[in-house]
């Protein structure tokens, strides 16, 4: 009998817990109502454009939905947290290397000037040319390029590397490419300049010298497919 | 007698319980930006995103967040000027958040307000249409966010010194099952 009476109670016990639980949570007004889930508190957006009859718009900073208790948070989506944690060091490191490439790729659209030229003036500075002043043209188109070109080099080298990342797409040409046009443009000018003083001294140009046509043009032609 | 009727209430209790608190869970998902530049166009790609969706009281709250360095564009350099321009590593994930009813779980087009939080922004777009097919449980979702570069406040990465449009469309595809 005691036994059943335990029983008898629990049950009620029981339904008294649930029917409150439920209750509760009924009552709770932290808890969206189904009318609520539409927008209610709609700030002025920071967005200037006109908003119109445009039901696709976009407000910043403000919140659609009232706060739930029950909504998922980002720690419940099992993220690693080197993956979710802020790295500001990292977004500085980022600033500073697109700051410098975006000078690297400025640097290089301004080099081109220079170069073409260089390579226009290069027709007439040598071969049975005698002029002086088309040589003294010529060289110092080619040193302000190689000028030009050994700053915006160093704004790609010395940009900070990213960790990690596996280079794709292609930035792997540029970068192949450079393996050509980088020697070739210390190499000019070094058999620029020998063919010069064999010019000024009235030789035909000679020796080495005599390839610094040949490695200025296939410099020229890798610098300009960038 | 009364062990059954406890046994019945305890039942209907867990069962009222687990039909209250539905859980969702995202299967697989695509999520591409569009950007057009003067000289091309660009779309990237990612795969790594989570979701998790929970249904209480006839509303359901979804959470869908992705690490902004999972786009993949096809360009390790774009990618990295992409995570610089969106401050990815000041803010690493690109999360949504949105609520509908329960009811509208199984139309064929639903409509959302979303609330993206990206860049450090968070942007409301609201009543934004998605189609959804239902295959054997699994919930297909597809659609495509009207995103500008300027809702984020993104200065317009340039190429060139040719500044990217500012219309940066994001297509979703997802996958979603009960949990």
């Amino acid at each position: 009998m005691p036994r059943r009476f335990g029983l008898k109670l629990a049950g009620i016990l029981y339904y008294c817990l649930f029917a409150a639980a439920v209750f509760a949570q009924t009552t709770n007004p932290t808890a969206p109502r189904t009318e609520n889930s539409k927008p209610t508190a709609v700030s002025p957006p920071d967005n200037p454009e006109p908003e119109g009859n445009n039901p696709n718009q976009a407000h910043q900073n403000q919140q659609a939905t009232a706060p739930n208790q029950q909504a998922p948070s980002l720690g419940d989506l099992g993220f690693p947290s080197n993956e979710t944690k802020p790295n500001p060091e990292e977004q500085a490191r980022l600033d500073k290397r697109s700051h410098m490439l975006r000078i690297h790729q400025r640097l290089g659209l301004i080099t081109t000037v220079p170069l073409v030229a260089t390579v226009v003036t290069g027709s007439f500075a040598g071969g049975r040319s005698t002029s002086s002043t088309n040589r003294d043209l010529h060289a110092a188109l080619g040193a302000t390029t190689a000028g030009l070109y050994i700053t915006t080099a160093s704004y790609a080298i010395f940009a900070p590397k990213p960790h990690g990342i596996e280079t794709r797409g292609p930035i792997r040409v540029h970068k192949a490419l450079a393996w050509i046009h980088g020697p070739g443009m210390i190499l000019t000018p070094i058999l620029g300049a020998m063919a010069f003083e064999q010019k000024s001294r009235g030789e035909k140009v000679h020796g080495i010298a005599s390839a610094h046509g040949p490695v200025a043009y296939v410099t020229a032609q890798t610098t300009a497919l960038l | 007698m009364y062990r059954k009727i406890l046994l019945t209430l305890i039942l209907s209790t867990a069962l009222t319980f687990a039909a209250g608190n539905e859980q969702w869970v995202l299967q697989e998902s695509t999520l591409s930006y569009h950007v057009s530049h003067p000289l091309h166009e660009i779309d990237g790609v990612s795969h790594a995103a989570r979701g998790k969706g929970v249904c209480h009281e006839g509303q359901c709250d979804f959470l869908i967040a992705a690490p902004v360095k999972s786009f993949d564009s096809g360009d390790s350099n774009r990618d990295l000027h992409m995570i610089q321009a969106a401050r990815g590593a000041q803010f690493p994930m690109v999360t949504v958040r949105t609520r509908l009813s329960e009811s509208e779980l199984t139309s064929k087009t639903i409509f959302l307000d979303l609330d993206i939080e990206f860049a450090g922004q968070t942007v409301h777009y609201a009543h934004l249409g998605f189609q959804q097919a239902i295959e054997g449980g699994q919930h297909r979702i597809s659609g495509t966010i009207p995103a500008k570069v300027s809702d984020f406040k993104i200065d317009p990465p340039t190429l060139l010194t040719m500044p990217i449009k500012n219309e940066m469309p994001v297509r979703v595809e997802m996958v979603w099952r009960s949990a």
